[in-house]
């Protein structure tokens, strides 16, 4: 046969895979879930007194990047972010992003502190959501790139990292945790200063930077806060790209 | 029914206010060109000769700063969030890591350079004093004068110190400018930025203090109702900052790039609002009176 006629052959199936493929949906191809829950109630009357119009920008940026970054990405906000769907949500999240009200919170079950943040729930009585609820439903699977867009969520003894199974080091180097970055503030932060940390960090990564670079990118922005702060862990020179560990450019 | 000469006035009308609304939109774009979601920079064309230049310069900063790298690669950014046009140099190692990253504004200035990766900590770490005294020598190796005594702040971010020389003008803090120097645990040169934007007119008049509380607690008190109870005054000061927001209450996706001398009114918040919020700020335009946006503790 010759080889013409083997073309001709395999053409339509060849193209018929091509577009079968092109035309699945993101999901069926096991798509990586990114998750983005912003608590925009707190901020804005009647829960407080100001109207803060940061909150929206930064969730908005932050559902782009994951996106940019390959995740199927979703925003919640209002009744749509509450403590019982962020868990219900968490087992299936390779990225999450999360801007609220965090805090070292008191467990009175366990008698003991764990980081966590308040769920929006469209109203003003807000209920937390403990880093050990997190953990429980994930159940130490992997996580991508998680940004903890709270007070406190990055202080030396904060425990959410670890409900993303993601350990407190820093990998740099030929040295690699695996594809996972944990990012958060530290202490109290004021949101301008937050927005201009986050765009500056999503900004870097748009640009091609490793995680870690865009962090230190990120780090010198124009704060009003001179001691504005925010740490991280997981493996510096990942790319940030959505799914699980392939090949690592940088990480020699 | 209406009648069809009407139907077609009121059609041409209505095409009329919509290429209306689209202009003011265009134009609104155009003072702020940045939109929350989009990257914030973006390629702008840098010619051969140009590109040259600034690859050596950035090879001399960062050595002169105690990193050295065997290649580099430039490109010209219009950064829309920061309202800076500059060349960002990559430095690469002899394994081609990027090892450094230096921008430089279009008269060859240092606005920003970073050693990219991590120091463990370990022994050898410097204290508050010495921290000061390496950002002060790596500030001069940068080509930079900072003056006075710097504030110096231990910082996780940085991987030990971060230093800065915040801008003032007169007994007025010009919030983020000057500059911040980051430093690993161990001495060594992390991140460098320095900042000096555009300052708006000083008003011909300012609002005295109380003029300008005044103002904040009524635009608390109807926008909160009871909650507005729950925060309390504690700090009204004078500061130079970039606006967040516009006078008619809509918000800027970027901070401003000109300065506005704004009287800042803080408040702390009490009671059940302490649950979810920290601290509120009112800024507000100095002369005017008018919003220039704000800010959250949460």
């Amino acid at each position: 046969m010759s080889r013409a006629h083997w073309w001709r052959l395999l053409g339509p199936p060849l193209l018929a895979v091509a577009v079968l493929v092109a035309a699945t949906p993101a999901a069926a191809l096991g798509a990586y879930q990114a998750s983005v829950d912003v608590n925009t109630s707190a901020f804005n009357p009647p829960c407080d007194p100001d109207v803060n119009n940061i909150v929206p920008k930064m969730m908005t940026a932050a559902k782009a990047a994951y996106g940019r970054l390959g995740h199927v990405a979703t925003s919640y906000t209002g009744v749509d972010f509450t403590r019982a769907r962020t868990l219900a949500r968490t087992p299936y999240d390779w990225g999450y992003y999360v801007h609220s009200h965090g805090d070292y919170y008191w467990h009175s079950g366990d008698a003991r502190r764990y980081t966590g943040f308040r769920e929006d729930s469209g109203d003003c009585s807000q209920a937390v959501v403990f880093s050990k609820d997190i953990k429980a439903k994930r159940a130490g699977r992997q996580s991508n790139l998680v940004f903890v867009s709270t007070c406190h969520a990055a202080d030396a003894n904060t425990t959410m990292p670890d409900a993303f199974a993601i350990e407190k080091t820093k990998s740099f180097g030929a040295n690699v945790q695996g594809p996972e970055f944990y990012v958060g503030y530290i202490g109290l932060q004021w949101d301008s200063d937050e927005w201009i940390f986050e765009q500056r960090f999503w900004n870097a990564l748009a640009a091609g930077k490793s995680v870690g670079a865009s962090f230190d990118v990120a780090m010198l922005g124009a704060f009003k806060a001179a001691g504005f702060d925010a740490d991280w862990w997981g493996t510096y020179q990942w790319m940030g790209v959505a799914g699980p560990w392939s090949t690592c450019r940088y990480c020699i | 029914m209406i009648p069809t000469i009407l139907r077609r006035r009121l059609t041409l009308g209505g095409l009329a206010v919509a290429a209306l609304v689209a202009i003011g939109a265009s134009t609104s774009q155009g003072a702020d060109p940045f939109v929350a979601g989009g990257p914030s920079a973006r390629h702008v064309e840098l010619p051969t000769a140009g590109a040259d230049a600034a690859k050596a310069r950035g090879r001399a900063v960062m050595a002169a700063l105690g990193v050295a790298g065997v290649r580099e690669t430039v490109e010209r950014l219009d950064d829309r969030f920061d309202h800076r046009t500059y060349d960002e140099v990559t430095s690469f190692d002899s394994r081609g890591r990027p090892v450094a990253i230096s921008r430089l504004d279009l008269d060859g200035s240092v606005g920003m350079a970073v050693a990219l990766g991590w120091h463990p900590v370990g022994g050898g770490a410097v204290d508050g004093p010495g921290a000061a005294a390496r950002a002060t020598a790596a500030a001069r190796a940068a080509g930079l004068a900072p003056r006075g005594d710097p504030e110096v702040h231990a910082s996780a971010g940085a991987g030990g110190w971060v230093v800065s020389w915040p801008r003032f003008v007169g007994d007025v803090l010009v919030r983020g400018d000057g500059l911040r120097i980051l430093l690993f645990a161990d001495g060594g040169f992390h991140g460098l930025t320095r900042t000096e934007r555009p300052l708006a007119d000083v008003p011909v008049r300012i609002l005295d203090r109380d003029e300008a509380l005044g103002l904040a607690e009524r635009a608390l008190a109807t926008r909160a109702g009871s909650r507005a109870g729950d925060l309390s005054v504690a700090a009204v000061e004078l500061a130079w900052l970039a606006p967040n927001g516009r006078a008619n209450g809509t918000m800027l996706d970027a901070p401003d790039g000109t300065l506005r001398l704004a009287w800042v009114v803080r408040f702390e918040a009490t009671g059940p609002l302490a649950d979810t919020v920290r601290s509120v700020e009112v800024w507000l335009d100095a002369g005017a009176g008018h919003s220039l946006g704000g800010d959250v503790v949460e």
